[in-house]
């Protein structure tokens, strides 16, 4: 039959279990305001890391963009 | 060189298109406010994506016409919504999708000024969007709009085509809406 572990190492581990769950339990945020929340949301979400490649390889294949308006104002 | 062309900012020329136009910067400023936008609104990761890319390819093409009149962002946002908006109609055309029932959130009990208590995790992207799924198209809009610290609600009135009066009003009741619905998604 197996020992008993004495009783301060038997807290020792007690007290090493609880410190884990604790780092692994999610934390709790409290927000005011929906907005709060989705502000929140918002900063953690970000954009695909290919979007920008894309957006960039579409803008090299568009024809030439019009004039700007303060160009075509002046004549040049 | 004429004095206006001086002091104007640099027009997008075809060589040098992305960096010096200045549209890298636009991109690098605001993609993640514009992807967050489409994605609350479409609810779907790969349609925002490709819609964030339409939008900035359309803001491309009348990169050259923006006056400054509105800022950078309201003019990105007001590309976005008509697109989402043109997307949301086809899709819906064609699945017969309805819109949560207006009514039902102006009784909506959750207290609109209690706090919401979240559990920071993986699916709290998941629930938001839940809850903002629930909630009528106008209320989703303006939680999303003034959620944006870039926007004043002058800006976030002129997007929705309304007074800012009427969005503090709505917005209440956007909020109780969604902390009812939030409330749901546990």
């Amino acid at each position: 039959m197996e020992p008993k572990p004495p009783s301060s190492r038997l807290a020792h581990e007690q007290a090493q279990d609880l410190a884990h769950q604790q780092q692994s339990r999610p934390a709790v945020k409290e927000f005011a305001t929906a907005e709060e929340l989705i502000r929140h949301d918002a900063a953690q979400t970000a954009p695909p890391p290919g979007l920008e490649e894309r957006v960039k390889q579409s803008i090299a294949a568009e024809p030439p963009p019009p004039q700007p308006w303060w160009k075509r104002l002046f004549g040049r | 060189m004429h004095e206006a062309e001086a002091l104007a900012p640099a027009a997008p020329s075809q060589p040098a298109r992305w960096e010096e136009s200045g549209f890298a910067w636009v991109y690098a400023e605001h993609s993640r406010a514009v992807y967050y936008l489409c994605l609350r609104l479409l609810g779907d990761p790969a349609q925002a994506e490709d819609a964030a890319h339409d939008v900035f390819v359309r803001a491309w093409r009348k990169f050259a016409e923006f006056r400054g009149d509105a800022a950078v962002r309201t003019w990105l946002y007001r590309i976005a919504l008509n697109h989402c908006r043109n997307l949301q109609q086809s899709w819906n055309a064609r699945h017969l999708v309805s819109n949560a029932d207006d009514a039902v959130w102006e009784t909506a009990v959750a207290p609109a000024d209690s706090p919401l208590r979240v559990l920071e995790t993986k699916e709290l992207g998941q629930r938001i969007q839940k809850a903002l799924d629930a909630l009528p198209a106008e209320y989703r809009l303006i939680l999303l709009l003034v959620a944006d610290d870039h926007l004043s609600y002058g800006e976030v009135a002129a997007l929705t085509d309304q007074t800012a009066d009427a969005v503090r009003g709505k917005l209440h009741r956007a909020r109780r809406a969604f902390a009812t619905a939030f409330a749901k998604t546990e």
